[in-house]
């Protein structure tokens, strides 16, 4: 076909609220750290572009979604296209994390995507930069929740002191990019139909 | 595509009976006989009803008001509002008649809710008990802030929009009258064959791309297709950082009325930024189209649709339907190459900043030619490519000849079918943008001959697969700047050498019988104003709506290029046919005459546009196949333009009179010189026109082509 443009990935970013989804999005995209909560409304929307590999560019488009309940009527519309999921959870907060699962598969439900098996998720357990006795959720049990989702990348993340941010997005990125990839290929040959004329069939109408 | 009616106050029909003017000293023929319709009645006027009266009426129409910049739309109730409020318009009839002033609130909870919140409100008190964890606030930082933010250039808007309001299109009720105002303003009426414009904003267009960054705010006018998913496929102006995240805004606002009303989101206006967002769902690809030119919204659906058949036409909805059901995320921008961008550049640009009357109109023009040469193409259609091709019947199914600008000459069609006129709008304007590479004045006379074999998907015809199209595009031998085209085309993918041959058949034919001689003469075609004895008129569009087709006379600079690029084409060739550089001075002069005509077209273009919009309904549909309108554009005073101060000449001062006529068999469009008031004049030399176009008819317009 033609000259592959540069892609454009659909990164959605799921979990519960206040666990840090929108001020990872502003530490990797702005590298910026606000102290101040303020619950997203609906959505937020934020480009940035990113080098994988050092071969390929992207531009990342990222869905940062509100966590509360009563934001989640969209879902569909969210969800619908993604090239890859992030779930996020706080590691001072078990709710959160056992929440983990239940945002999967909300995703999976409405994403519609074809092949669940394969696509692209990314758990980032956030604020690690907390004291040590505030961390109610084990690495260890992190680790083996990513194992029986299907090994899904795991990261250990601090928008605050910036620890992992961009790693865990790079991750993102290529995961996104492969999936995105895979897609563009599968379709290539599509491109084939002839009409199936009868001249004595119906006549359309319009005056020439 | 319902609309509450309530929410119409066209003036046209009802009430006719008891506003007829007693004294009208314009005869007509037959049963013609005028009407007017007071001015300060009008906005009182509601619900268009069928009308008992059925004669013709010169109805007046208070085109422009100071605030309304020249639209008699139905916004009256949100002109005068100062606020940032957003009106909804949906085709779903509870949204639409939200758009009235008071209840505007409410639709602006809408899109609060589209963003805000998930459950839908049973009833608008409900809803206002509901949001109460929603202030001003929140509401200015998603939805202004982004929608708007990234839309509005600060002052500019309003600064030129100020311009206009020196404009006021007055109203006369008859020659007496009219006399008494004009006196304040003109002492001596004054006629002048040059129109000037009184567009003053849409004229900047170009400037405005050159001049700024590529800043999404900066645009008056831009283009965008997004995938269903907030991924975006096409934008025309913009960088793609920006339009990367404003497509996922675009995506969720239609979404939302997807999802949670079941309608689709028409239209966003903000009046007093008079900026307008229209959406076109098309599943699963949505259009958008952000307006700042005083553009209606049926005419940016219509620019939406037209672009989105063009890009059916070389991506066929079902395969779009499929690329998108396997995989939602689907990129589609990798299967559009280079020169599909630049096309849906062109078309872009075409539908708004250029002169296209044909989509206007909803119409194709004609090339003008002598009836007993137009039945000998057919028969030389008929004979040459079918009659005497060994080709199976149904191989070939359309033929097309085109003439100079792509102007239809004859159409060779089965009985019983034939194209629709978007479609036949699509493949002329491919062949025009990406076949005929050459059609720029500025470039030099270069062969334009060339021979293509496409797939292209008539959207109109079948929008799930594609026709195969043959195209022939041959330079005139003697009028070097006209090319002529032949189109074949055929539901079979593999007979480009049958159809080679068929066309080099029939083109030899033409050539032995001197045709090409005929139709690409200038002065065989050319329709001059000054052959109708039709004083007072500068300019016409005359559509028949039996045939979908529209004729004008040649716009003047049209005459003038050829003359300059006969010239050159004369001069810059040398004795062995090389070409060689033109002096820099000549080609400036001819940079200068395109320049030239673009400008006047442009201006052409927005009075024809505001006589259109004059009888038209909210939806794009005729008011009545029954009425006539004159529209005037005048200057209060002259208009000194601070930049222009050090300039010593001044502008005309704008008196302009247009005149739309509706019957049932044809529409006609004309504008008159500067200065002209005598209506009286311009309504017989009106007549004269429609009555020289049916004299004419057979020349001028293709009627039933060539039937096989």
């Amino acid at each position: 076909m033609s000259t592959r443009k540069k892609q454009i990935l659909k990164v959605i970013i799921l979990g519960d609220s206040g666990v840090g989804k929108t001020s990872l999005m502003h530490r990797y995209v702005n590298d910026k750290y606000s102290q101040q909560y303020k619950a997203t409304i609906g959505a937020d929307f934020l480009t940035k572009e990113v080098a994988i590999d050092n071969d390929t560019t992207a531009t990342m488009q990222v869905w940062d979604t509100a966590g509360q309940e009563r934001f989640q009527s969209l879902g569909v519309a969210f969800y619908r296209g993604a090239d890859c999921c992030v779930l996020v959870y706080d590691v001072t907060n078990p709710k959160s994390f056992e929440n983990i699962k239940s945002w999967r598969d909300e995703f999976l439900i409405h994403a519609n995507v074809s092949s669940p098996e394969t696509f692209p998720f990314v758990i980032l357990g956030n604020k690690v930069d907390t004291k040590d006795s505030k961390k109610s959720v084990t690495l260890k049990a992190a680790q083996e929740l990513s194992k029986s989702l299907g090994n899904i990348p795991l990261f250990q993340t601090s928008a605050k002191n910036s620890i992992n941010v961009d790693s865990a997005f790079e991750e993102i990125a290529r995961g996104a990019l492969e999936q995105n990839k895979a897609d563009a290929d599968a379709y290539e040959d599509d491109f084939n139909d002839a009409i199936n004329i009868q001249l004595d069939g119906e006549p359309s109408s319009c005056a020439c | 595509m319902e609309i509450n009616e309530d929410y119409l106050d066209t003036p046209k029909q009802s009430n006719r009976k008891n506003l007829k003017s007693k004294s009208s000293d314009i005869q007509q023929t037959g049963s013609l006989k005028p009407t007017l319709i007071l001015p300060d009645t009008l906005t009182q006027l509601n619900k268009p009803t069928t009308s008992v009266d059925l004669k013709p009426s010169i109805s007046v129409n208070p085109s422009s008001t100071k605030n309304t910049t020249f639209q008699n739309n139905n916004n009256y109730a949100f002109n005068s509002d100062t606020s940032d409020r957003i009106t909804i318009r949906s085709f779903n009839p509870s949204l639409y008649s939200i758009a009235n002033s008071n209840v505007a609130n409410t639709s602006f909870n809408d899109l609060e809710f589209a963003l805000f919140n998930g459950n839908k409100p049973s009833n608008n008190a409900n809803l206002n008990n509901n949001n109460d964890y929603l202030d001003n606030e929140s509401i200015n930082t998603i939805l202004i802030e982004r929608l708007n933010q990234s839309m509005t250039t600060s002052n500019n808007i309003s600064n030129n929009y100020h311009n206009r309001v020196g404009f006021n299109s007055q109203v006369y009720l008859n020659s007496n009258q009219n006399s008494n105002t004009s006196s304040r303003i003109w002492k001596s009426p004054y006629v002048s064959n040059e129109i000037p414009n009184i567009f003053n904003n849409s004229s900047n267009i170009s400037n405005t791309s050159i001049s700024n960054e590529s800043d999404l705010k900066n645009f008056e006018k831009n283009f965008f297709i997004l995938s269903m998913t907030g991924k975006p496929i096409y934008w025309l102006y913009g960088n793609s950082k920006q339009i990367t995240s404003y497509m996922a805004i675009t995506n969720m606002i239609v979404s939302y009325f997807n999802i949670n009303k079941n309608s689709n989101i028409k239209m966003i206006e903000l009046p007093n930024k008079n900026i307008k967002f229209v959406f076109l769902n098309k599943s699963p690809i949505i259009l958008m189209s952000v307006s700042k030119i005083n553009e209606k919204k049926f005419e940016i659906i219509n620019q939406l649709d037209f672009l989105y058949s063009y890009l059916l036409s070389i991506i066929t909805e079902r395969q779009l339907k499929k690329l998108f059901q396997k995989r939602s995320n689907f990129d589609l921008r990798n299967f559009l190459n280079y020169d599909e961008i630049d096309s849906l550049n062109k078309i872009c640009k075409l539908v708004y900043s250029n002169f296209y009357p044909e989509l206007i109109f909803g119409s194709i023009q004609t090339l003008r030619l002598k009836s007993h040469v137009r039945t000998k193409i057919h028969r030389l259609m008929i004979k040459y490519l079918i009659k005497k091709s060994d080709l199976p019947r149904g191989t070939l199914l359309y033929g097309i000849l085109l003439g100079p600008q792509n102007k239809l000459i004859s159409i060779l069609r089965p009985h019983g079918h034939t194209l629709h006129t978007m479609d036949l709008q699509i493949l002329f304007t491919l062949i025009e943008n990406k076949f005929n590479k050459n059609s720029s004045v500025s470039s030099n006379t270069n062969n334009k001959d060339g021979e293509y074999w496409v797939p292209i998907c008539f959207p109109k015809f079948n929008s799930n697969g594609y026709l195969y199209c043959y195209i022939k595009i041959q330079q005139d031998l003697i009028e070097k700047d006209v090319s002529n085209t032949l189109i074949l085309i055929s539901g079979q993918k593999d007979i480009f050498n049958e159809f080679q041959k068929l066309s080099n058949n029939f083109f030899q034919k033409l050539i032995e019988e001197k045709i090409f001689k005929i139709i690409n003469n200038f002065k065989s075609y050319n329709i001059s104003i000054s052959e109708i004895p039709a004083p007072l008129i500068h300019h016409f569009i005359y559509k028949s709506r039996k045939h979908v087709q529209i004729i004008m006379p040649e716009l003047y600079t049209n005459k003038e290029r050829n003359n300059i690029n006969m010239v050159s084409a004369n001069s810059n060739t040398t004795a062995n046919g090389a070409d060689i550089e033109l002096p820099n001075t000549e080609r400036t002069h001819q940079q200068f005459i395109a320049n030239d005509e673009m400008k006047y077209k442009i201006k052409l273009k927005n009075y024809y546009k505001e006589l259109y919009n004059s009888i038209i309904d909210e939806d794009g549909n005729l008011l009545s196949t029954n009425l006539s309108n004159f529209i005037r554009w005048e200057a209060e005073l002259p208009i000194y333009d601070e930049n222009l101060e050090q300039s010593d000449y001044l502008e005309e001062i704008p008196n302009m009179l247009g005149l739309v006529w509706v019957t049932n068999t044809f529409e006609l469009y004309l504008i008159c010189n500067n200065g002209v008031m005598d209506k009286n004049t311009v309504f017989k030399s009106a007549k004269k026109i429609a009555r020289w176009c049916k004299d004419y008819e057979n020349e001028l317009f293709v009627s039933e082509g060539a039937v096989f």
